[in-house]
């Protein structure tokens, strides 16, 4: 492996890879502080720009471009109290609260720091972890696939946060809606009414972007703009001692939490940040205190949202299945480039696998070293007030959708699921389930119709394989987790006021 | 952040879990007209027809818990205006969509900023005019010259 590693950094280093790596991070940055526009978008926006570059250029620019976004999120939602990116949700929490007590630096000093760190170990995480991952992944058939993607489902319907109905029909309606299109194995059309831009299926873009981007706009302007821009003055970018030991843990335990759940099918960078709040607050000796604005609210979001990022190269990587939206467009960018992501890529294009990996790394430290000094320049484009921005933001997203296939119709589509997202918004329906099972349902559908033919009609097929019965069961597992430790719950409460009583 | 189950359920909650069951029976119908197959063959419509049929029964055991939960107190009531303002950001997007390779670009991006800086949250008319030519002119050099964004010409050129 050290091998390997010597000869990444040896690829990294090569100045377009390095010129490729500063692009990717400096744009990454850009659209993660500017609330609206996201990796995705700006992703499939510069996908023809990478035809001309080499596949390993066009590789470590797109992913600079992924987790540069996870750094740039946190200093929007920390300074304006917006989300800049969906992955940085939770930091506006306490990381709002610590910019308007006055502790704005701290803040985006630890959520940067924290980052780094997180990022180096998922990189770490990766270059362990995705060699015996590929040669495992060898040995994956379609009823392997498919047992893994259901756990990629499961996972994403019962860690939504409230109705576990909402979120299983939100899971079932995006993999009806990822069927549209031309039929996977007969090209017969299906639900495509006749039109061109259905018979490719729905825009996977096109719905994010109403999803996310619109649906978060027309919520701000229902809430009446009243987004103040905070005006802090951004001082003590480097935490204190204090800082530092306050957040040792959470960005030990962000950075682990992230990257495997990052390597998850269906987890994504959201989710990762969620639960590690939910983990600070848990073992917080006073999780009264967060939403006012304490620095571990901040510092292990922030960790797990980078090393998730690290995590869900390695299901691309190793196994050619993109576990999120953005990893789908990554595998686009392989796919442009000729380059079949999966087990014989690190054996047959050593340079991509290990330069990439490698340019993570050096692109953490860029990003480090570029964020620090480059937080004023950032404060100064959200200064501008939202009134102003919020059409710009639009505006942005039309561009984008409309910029991959210069269809109009993809634009109605977008707004469509922008008004589908905002009513979700208000309803209480979690769209995450609904995009995720969406990007994975065709390759599920797929590898279940390969599985059926294989063992000629018989689901016995999913068990029978040791692999995929391993996987199945962790599926199921994880399914009945939650009754389990419900029931034991209430047994436990009711042994204990059994015998106070 | 979604409510559990067994939360009080508001009029809209009720409406969307009717609407999204009847999704799923139009779904299921749609499904049926596609090749079956079977389970040794699963053909076009074997995986659809499966969600298509699974969304009704979910989508139905939602609408039965939300009906069956107590009705939501009238919570603070939401701005109309807030609303009505969504709702014509929206429908301006429709249009200018729709428009857009009509009349081209460079008018309809005009006419939509223009609109938004006016209309949604008012701006003097210099600042929403001034912008809206401003976005032009950027967006134009940003995205057609620099990045190469084919973007709607219209009957003017640009």
């Amino acid at each position: 492996v050290l091998d390997s590693v010597a000869f990444g950094f040896a690829v990294a280093v090569q100045p377009l890879n390095l010129l490729a790596c500063f692009i990717g991070v400096f744009i990454g940055t850009l659209i993660g502080v500017l609330p609206g526009i996201g990796p995705v978008a700006t992703m499939s926006l510069l996908l023809p720009a990478t035809f001309a570059m080499s596949p390993t250029a066009s590789i470590i620019m797109m992913a600079g471009i992924y987790y540069g976004a996870m750094y740039g999120g946190s200093t929007t939602s920390i300074l304006v109290n917006i989300p800049g990116e969906a992955a940085s949700v939770i930091t506006c929490l306490d990381g709002y609260r610590m910019a308007r007590q006055g502790r704005a630096g701290a803040a985006l000093g630890i959520s940067a720091f924290g980052s780094f760190i997180a990022g180096s170990l998922s990189v770490l995480g990766i270059m362990l972890l995705a060699p015996p991952l590929a040669r495992v992944a060898l040995d994956f058939g379609p009823p392997e696939i498919f047992a893994l993607l259901l756990i990629g489902f499961t996972m994403v319907t019962w860690l939504s946060s409230g109705s576990k109905l909402k979120a299983v029909a939100m899971a079932l309606l995006g993999l009806f809606l990822g069927t549209a299109g031309l039929d996977p194995i007969t090209a017969t059309p299906r639900f495509t009414f006749g039109t061109l831009t259905l018979s490719d299926g729905i825009g996977l873009v096109p719905m994010i972007m109403g999803l996310f981007g619109i649906a978060e706009v027309l919520a701000n302007i229902e809430e009446g703009l009243k987004q103040e821009v905070f005006r802090p003055r951004i001082r003590g970018l480097l935490p204190t001692r204090q800082d530092w030991k306050d957040s040792a843990g959470p960005i030990a335990r962000g950075s682990v939490l992230g990257f495997f759940l990052g390597i998850l099918p269906g987890i994504g960078a959201i989710i990762p940040t969620f639960i590690s709040y939910a983990v600070e607050k848990r073992v917080s000796r006073h999780p009264e205190k967060f939403g006012t604005g304490v620095i571990q609210g901040v510092a292990g979001p922030e960790a797990a949202n980078n090393a998730a990022t690290g995590g869900s190269m390695i299901p691309l990587l190793t196994l050619g299945i993109a576990p999120n939206v953005v990893m789908a467009v990554l595998l686009g960018a392989f796919l442009i480039q000729g380059v079949q992501p999966g087990p014989l890529l690190i054996k047959e294009h050593p340079e991509i696998f290990w330069g990439v990996v490698a340019s993570m790394y050096v692109g953490n430290a860029m990003l480090l070293v570029l964020n620090l000094p480059l937080i004023g320049l950032w404060v100064q484009l959200l200064r501008v007030p939202y009134a102003i921005l919020f059409p710009l933001v639009l505006l942005f997203s039309v561009i984008g959708v409309y910029g991959v296939a210069e269809n109009i119709w993809d634009l109605v589509i977008m707004l469509i699921f922008g008004a589908v997202g905002y009513a979700m918004r208000r309803l209480q329906y979690e769209p995450a389930p609904l995009v995720l099972a969406f990007v994975l349902g065709r390759l599920a559908e797929e590898s279940i119709r390969q599985s059926l033919l294989m063992s000629r009609g018989s689901l016995a097929i999913l068990v029978e394989r040791p692999l995929a019965g391993a996987l199945l069961g962790i599926a199921v597992l994880i399914m009945i987790l939650p009754a389990v430790v419900g029931r034991m719950r209430s047994v436990v409460a009711l042994t204990r006021s059994a015998s106070t009583g | 952040v979604t409510a559990p189950d067994t939360a009080a359920s508001t009029p809209g909650q009720r409406w969307a879990a009717a609407g999204l069951t009847a999704f799923g029976i139009a779904a299921s119908l749609q499904a049926r007209a596609l090749p079956f197959g079977g389970i040794t063959h699963p053909g076009p419509g074997f995986f659809p027809l499966c969600l298509a049929v699974a969304l009704t029964l979910v989508s139905g055991a939602l609408l039965l818990v939300t009906l069956r939960a107590p009705l939501a107190e009238a919570g603070a009531a939401r701005s109309r205006r807030g609303l009505v303002r969504a709702a014509a950001t929206l429908a301006a997007l429709f249009v200018y969509a729709l428009a857009l390779e009509w009349i081209g670009f460079g008018v309809g991006t005009f006419l939509l900023i223009a609109f938004l800086f006016r209309a949604i949250e008012p701006q003097p008319w210099p600042v929403a005019l001034g912008g809206a030519a401003t976005t032009v002119v950027v967006t134009h050099v940003l995205f057609r010259i620099w990045l190469g964004v084919r973007l709607p010409t219209g009957p003017w050129g640009f």
